[in-house]
């Protein structure tokens, strides 16, 4: 029953913001944050951005994924657990800033997908809260026939509104 | 006549002493019809509609492969928070491999060093997804401790008693470093292919 409460019908759009913790592999966590979209019941957006700024260094990574829900976690009869697949684009530039030298922009985009677990509450009508744990994999290059990748996780609490 | 009644003694004494298997009521009935036609439709019932062992868990939507055991063997790289994964071995390393045993519920258990030995529930919607939650032990290379996991698998090439699986399955928990001893989050993962068996 407790859990039952947690699976209610998502309206039309819904439009949220959010912050994560982003992990891309070396034990780190790094702060990020995220802009969160649906326009119905199963199609949801979201786009991370975070980066940080060292010296005359300026990294900046922009992901954009679109995913589904699958109705595959059915915990207890309920949709209090949502599993979803879908692909991502990321975008990873780094700004080199000298002084006496010309500045240096370099762009690497790539092509992913997106695996994830959400749980989604409702509160009211009119407000969502959704958390998340999202891995977004990236395949390496020719090692990726043989399924070498990197992983971009991020665990994720947003919440918004629904129009 | 004392020969009659020799005869007649005899006869006696085999009557008595021949082997008796009970007495007409007790044996079993055999021929209720009643009984028989009910059994019958027990059986034919049977047939048509496999018995659902999702054991209250929800998880079954009448596949067959929510009524069977299963044992697979998965391959591919891990992710232990040491860098991104390495390309899968050829052979493949012991850090590569991957059983699930699934029983009739729906409930598995995996074992391999990363992320190290689960234990949850598999969930099915459809002919090809199948999604996993549950916890256990979780590894990387800086810490080990309890977790929480999920899996989101497909299967494909399927037979009556194989198939062919591919699955993500990450973890997050909470582990103790070696060194140290301090707590910190660890989230191993593994990117695997494999073929699984239902029996």
């Amino acid at each position: 029953m407790i859990l039952g409460s947690f699976s209610p019908s998502l309206q039309a759009f819904e439009l949220g913001l959010g912050f994560s913790a982003i992990e891309e592999g070396d034990d780190r966590f790094r702060p990020g944050i995220l802009v969160d979209m649906s326009s119905g019941e199963v199609w949801r957006s979201r786009a991370y951005y975070y980066g940080r700024k060292y010296g005359p260094i300026t990294e900046r990574t922009m992901l954009i994924s679109v995913y589904r829900y699958l109705d595959i976690m059915r915990v207890f009869n309920t949709n209090f657990l949502r599993a979803s697949v879908g692909g991502v684009v990321m975008n990873e530039r780094t700004e080199l800033d000298f002084k006496e030298d010309e500045d240096e922009v370099e762009n690497n985009f790539n092509l992913g997908a997106t695996i994830g677990v959400h749980t989604y509450i409702k509160i009211g009508d009119s407000f969502f809260v959704q958390g998340s744990v999202e891995s977004h994999l990236f395949l390496a290059g020719l090692g990726g026939i043989l399924l070498a990748n990197g992983r971009k996780q991020m665990i994720s609490l947003a919440s918004g509104a629904v129009f | 006549m004392k020969r009659f009644l020799a005869v007649c003694f005899i006869m006696c004494l085999m009557t008595y002493s021949w082997p008796v298997y009970g007495e007409p009521e007790d044996w079993v009935d055999l021929a209720d019809d009643d009984e028989v036609e009910q059994r019958k439709r027990e059986i034919e019932e049977s047939r048509e509609q496999p018995e659902n062992f999702d054991c209250g868990l929800g998880n079954s939507d009448g596949q067959k492969f929510n009524n069977t055991h299963g044992l697979s063997l998965k391959f591919g790289p891990p992710g232990a928070q040491n860098g991104h994964s390495n390309p899968l071995g050829i052979p493949p390393g012991i850090q590569d491999i991957e059983f699930t045993y699934i029983n009739k519920c729906g409930f598995e258990g995996g074992a391999s060093i990363v992320p190290r030995i689960t234990f949850g529930a598999r969930y099915r919607s459809g002919q090809f997804f199948y999604g996993s939650v549950g916890g256990g032990l979780l590894i990387t290379a800086n810490a080990l401790g309890p977790g929480v996991y999920s899996a989101v698998g497909v299967n494909f090439v399927r037979t009556t008693s194989f198939n062919f699986e591919f699955e993500f399955k990450q973890g997050l928990g909470i582990g103790q470093r070696y060194k140290n001893g301090n707590a910190q989050i660890i989230s191993p993962y593994a990117f695997r292919f494999g073929l699984g068996y239902y029996w």
